[in-house]
């Protein structure tokens, strides 16, 4: 008698023990595997495109900071960071030596064509890890202009993930001002805006530009 | 437009879906109605069977990993209560079950695939029953029995396969099914085991209920860890498919070499689960060339100096790449290690003899005869060296073992292509 209470005890107080690994350890470990797993593809994108070097780092800064202008949600910015980190995944599909070195005004069509895809690429490479699903839809839609109808294979609008809204502005923005400086830059962006650029987003990028400026004035 | 729709949305997959929990309640309700069947149990099959059929349908929707836990869990309350014979029969009508109504991503090939191995294991498993039972005899005889049985049931496929009589011998189909996790079987046993002594000391049946509380928790435990081990090997994936768009010619370079690296492993003493290992460091052996030049590696010619140094750097890449993954950990020096050569010689770092690891030094015998002898039938031939047949691969290896390669990683290699000619 003794024994069978004991046996159904011990049992509760093992399962209660199983389930708290099972929902609490288990996936905090995961977390941290895709955390790791993240920064290996990232790693493995800077070492094939040494010329993007920085910029990563750049873009990821400015979604977070867009992120925060939104009020979006803390939960989801997480999401929206790995997308900046491995939005340009698809890009190893392009030849080293064309990304590398060969300016942008030389390259032959088809490899403008390879270039454009590399969105789609990036996903379907994103989408044999489970738990990047989510992370995968955004890197597919993440150079998709907003304006209705300029790409029938991707929606437009309101209906394109806002995650991938953030990071079109955050990147390409990032990639003109290394190339040609912070006024044009902006400018450029904001002659985009409602083609190919969310108008909210754009606005939000200019306070987030100006701010920047101020918290760097502030200190001298 | 549908993908991006699908994947933007994020949705956390329903842990505990009402389904199960009815599943778990059928089950118990099962289990205490049935109890009695015990002294006659000739009147108590057709409910058992429905009952079984129910749970089996009502299953499949689910991950493979529960339906491995609550199929274990069943068929051993089934087994105690009325013996092997009605396990027997809900198993080969669940099967019967499915061809006729086939679910979602259940086709032909699955359904041969999976019914080898039950015929197989139901023999076996049904005499283990009844040769434990008589031994030891009474409500403690037939529990164990009953986990024997479904033990056998569920690990037969599996050791079978190990000897060369598994399904997946005859039906190359049977390599595609779903593993479960086996952990998660003798995690399920527990709770039905608890609920067996439970009703038979205590008398009282209520408490049966507890065993709800250790079958979730299993069944919760074995779906986290499920999702942990698809993201190792979706990094895997991953990793591969990028090399694989940045080189497209080591298409099947890398599963070959993985394949042979795991065999040659084995054959050497290494554990399973070490040469596991090994097989995934020789999918991952090259990744580091996602950093070279296509065009220097595809050049025709002999390469420069500084070509030559280029290239020879996608080894430290290789390890700088997997190093952020705590998993990789013994991955990393492999990798970076395997263009050494036992005379010291080799590069990244001039290790020599036992200095290099001995993963290394497989995938370094493996991948040169893969180099030798891809594009002899056509295909992936490298554009700077003509294809050789096997034989005079062979003859090359053995000619390097000693100074390029280790003899007895060789001699391995060389009875394993033996063996695979054979066959």
């Amino acid at each position: 008698m003794e024994a069978a209470w004991t046996i159904v005890l011990l049992f509760a107080a093992s399962s209660v023990a199983m389930l708290w690994y099972a929902k609490r350890v288990v996936p905090s470990r995961t977390e941290a595997r895709i955390e790791e797993s993240a920064r290996a593809f990232s790693k493995a994108l800077e070492l094939r495109f040494p010329v993007q070097k920085g910029v990563t780092a750049r873009v990821c800064n400015l979604c977070m900071r867009l992120a925060h202008e939104l009020g979006m949600p803390p939960e989801r910015t997480t999401g929206l960071r790995l997308a900046a980190e491995l939005r340009d995944i698809g890009l190893c599909a392009v030849p080293h030596r064309v990304l590398n070195e060969k300016p942008v005004s030389e390259w032959t069509q088809s490899e403008r064509r390879l270039y454009h895809r590399h969105p789609e690429l990036g996903a379907s490479m994103l989408a044999h890890l489970p738990a990047l699903k989510h992370i995968a839809g955004i890197v597919r839609c993440h150079h998709a202009p907003f304006g209705e109808g300029a790409d029938p294979t991707f929606p437009s609008g309101k209906a394109l993930p806002i995650e991938s809204r953030i990071l079109k502005v955050a990147s390409e923005y990032a990639w003109f001002e290394r190339c040609e400086g912070k006024e044009i830059a902006l400018a450029a962006i904001e002659n985009g805006a409602g083609t190919k650029y969310d108008p909210a987003l754009v606005s939000g990028l200019r306070r987030v530009l100006t701010s920047e400026r101020d918290g760097e004035r502030a200190p001298a | 437009m549908s993908v991006s729709q699908a994947t933007a949305r994020t949705r956390r997959p329903a842990i505990w879906p009402p389904a199960l929990a009815c599943l778990w309640g059928a089950a118990v309700v099962a289990l205490l109605a049935l109890a009695p069947i015990q002294s006659a149990p000739d009147s108590g099959w057709l409910p058992i069977l429905v009952a079984g059929l129910l749970a089996d349908r009502l299953t499949l929707g689910q991950s493979a990993s529960r339906q491995g836990v609550f199929g274990a869990a069943f068929q051993v309350g089934l087994a105690t209560l009325c013996g092997p014979a009605a396990v027997l029969g809900a198993s080969v009508a669940s099967l019967l079950f499915k061809r006729l109504w086939p679910p979602r991503g259940f086709d032909g090939a699955r359904w041969r695939a999976e019914l080898l191995p039950a015929a197989w294991t139901a023999l076996l498993a049904a005499v283990a029953f009844w040769g434990v039972e008589s031994t030891l005899g009474g409500h403690a005889g037939s529990l164990s029995a009953a986990c024997a049985y479904v033990a056998i049931q569920h690990f037969g496929p599996g050791a079978l396969s190990q000897i060369g009589l598994g399904g997946s011998s005859f039906w190359p189909e049977a390599r595609r099914l779903p593993s479960v996790p086996q952990g998660g079987l003798f995690l399920a046993l527990l709770p039905l085991a608890a609920a067996n002594v439970v009703l038979v000391k205590l008398d009282a049946p209520g408490l049966v209920a507890f065993a709800l509380l250790p079958a979730a928790a299993a069944c919760a435990l074995v779906e986290a860890r499920t999702r942990e081990e698809a993201h190792y090997y979706g990094a895997i994936a991953a990793l591969t498919a990028m090399l694989q768009r940045a080189h497209p010619q080591t298409n099947r370079h890398m599963e070959r070499v993985a394949d042979a690296a795991e065999e040659v492993g084995l054959r050497l003493g290494m554990p399973r689960k070490r040469a596991r290992l090994v097989r995934e460091a020789a999918l991952l052996h090259d990744i580091g060339k996602i950093a070279i030049d296509e065009q220097i590696l595809e050049k025709p010619g002999p390469l420069t100096h500084d070509e030559m140094a280029h290239v020879k750097r996608h080894a430290e890449y290789g390890a700088e790449i997997l190093a952020p993954v705590r998993r990789f950990g013994p991955l990393v020096a492999w990798v970076r290690h395997h263009h050494e050569r036992p005379d010291g010689t080799g590069y990244p770092d001039g290790l020599s003899g036992s200095r290099i690891p001995l993963a290394s030094r497989i995938i370094a015998v493996v991948d040169a005869y893969d180099a030798m002898t891809a594009g002899i039938d056509g295909g992936e031939r490298r554009a700077y060296r003509e294809p050789v047949g096997e034989y005079e691969a062979v003859a090359e290896l053995k000619a390097c073992s000693g100074k390029q390669f280790d003899p007895r990683v060789v001699r391995a290699f060389c009875s394993a292509l033996r063996r695979r000619g054979a066959n």
